[in-house]
């Protein structure tokens, strides 16, 4: 019960902190250049925007329906 | 020294989730009676809303189905995550507000809802239950086992298909319609935008990009009087007036809900600084905003 308290408490608290700004401008452009890489690296790997094996209407087939 | 409101107050919402709906659904013309028949792909690149690509009218894939799609064919879904990644870096849960064709219909709904009741605050991390349960569950069962048996956006899938293949067996039209009644019964009396608080794993994914979105809402303290009408009407659940907490950085959706009904225009939606706070972003948290009256003459005019 103390641990679930705490716990509680500790996520209210991260929650409720502020987020300062000058963090959040540095991790931002670190991360969008991250995305960007990520999607090179997938369209490398295959042709992800247009799969047509998983783009027909067997697609809801193969959901079981 | 007076500086301008930072942003806009978003009253072209509406507008823009109609369009954004209307173009999600773009394979409504395969299905044109006779006569001109386009050819609308059906295209495995992702949107940032739930949009099920089981439905005939889609033509874009839901990212929660295709990430499930990665993790059955043992692949790394680095497609999936940039996208996430880069649609949360730049409009973060904005997405949930202005693109999600989930997100309209939600708004319809709500706007019959009474909320009654208020469920405890832990109860928004089940999203990111369900967004982790999302990939272990694909991985073990090897189907896409979220949306056959939880997702409340199979609704938008499931229905038009039905209407026009005619394959679906009664048994998960019926399933699904039931899991639709109960997200609506809880929104009934949750109010706001029950799904995207609680349950979409897709909002969870978008929430973690979204913490560094490059919109937020502004703050203008000097005018406030502190009416609480802006965490009333919030669809969210949270004080829009703590802009900087983490939990507001996760959680709200740039509806802009809470700037129209601001009273005194305290709240707007627009471009976080993008490269330093600066001076003027400091400045800001001290000093009055544009024309700032004092409170006292606000509160005086309003009741007026």
């Amino acid at each position: 019960m103390n641990i679930r308290n705490g716990l509680s408490k500790l996520a209210a608290r991260l929650r409720g902190a502020p987020v300062p700004d000058d963090i959040i401008i540095r991790l931002r452009w670190f991360l969008l250049f991250m995305a960007i890489l990520a999607i090179y690296i997938g369209l490398q790997m295959g042709d992800d925007w247009y799969v047509k094996d998983s783009a027909t209407y067997d697609w809801a087939r193969g959901l079981g329906y | 020294m007076a500086l301008p409101i930072k942003g806009i107050t978003p009253f072209f919402r509406l507008p823009v989730q109609v369009v954004s709906f209307a173009t999600h659904r773009l394979g409504i013309f395969r299905k044109l009676p006779d006569g001109w028949h386009a050819e609308i792909p059906r295209t495995s690149a992702v949107t940032c809303g739930l949009n099920c690509q089981a439905c005939e009218l889609a033509w874009l894939g839901c990212p929660t189905g295709m990430l499930q799609q990665y993790v059955i064919d043992k692949r790394f879904p680095f497609y999936i995550i940039g996208i996430m990644l880069l649609v949360g870096v730049t409009i973060g849960r904005a997405a949930c507000g202005w693109i999600c064709p989930m997100g309209l219909i939600l708004d319809v709904i709500n706007k019959g809802c009474k909320p009654k009741y208020t469920p405890p605050e832990w109860m928004r991390y089940i999203k990111y239950v369900y967004l982790g349960g999302l990939v272990v569950m694909a991985f073990a069962t090897s189907l896409i086992f979220f949306c056959r048996y939880l997702c409340f956006g199979a609704v938008l899938g499931i229905i038009p298909y039905w209407l026009t293949w005619q394959t679906v067996s009664y048994t998960w039209l019926f399933y699904h319609l039931g899991a639709f009644a109960f997200y609506l019964t809880f929104s009934f009396y949750v109010g706001g935008r029950a799904w995207c608080r609680y349950f979409c794993p897709l909002g969870a994914l978008l929430s973690l990009g979204g913490v560094f979105s490059m919109i937020r809402l502004h703050y203008n303290w000097v005018w406030c009087t502190h009416c609480d009408i802006c965490k009333k009407v919030c669809p969210m659940g949270i004080d829009p007036t703590k802009t900087t907490t983490l939990k507001n950085r996760l959680e709200c959706i740039k509806c802009g809900r809470c700037a129209k009904k601001c009273p005194n225009k305290c709240l707007s939606v627009g471009p976080a600084p993008l490269f330093t706070p600066g001076k003027d972003e400091k400045v800001t948290k001290r000093v009055p905003v544009g024309d700032a009256r004092p409170v006292g003459e606000v509160q005086a005019s309003n009741h007026k």
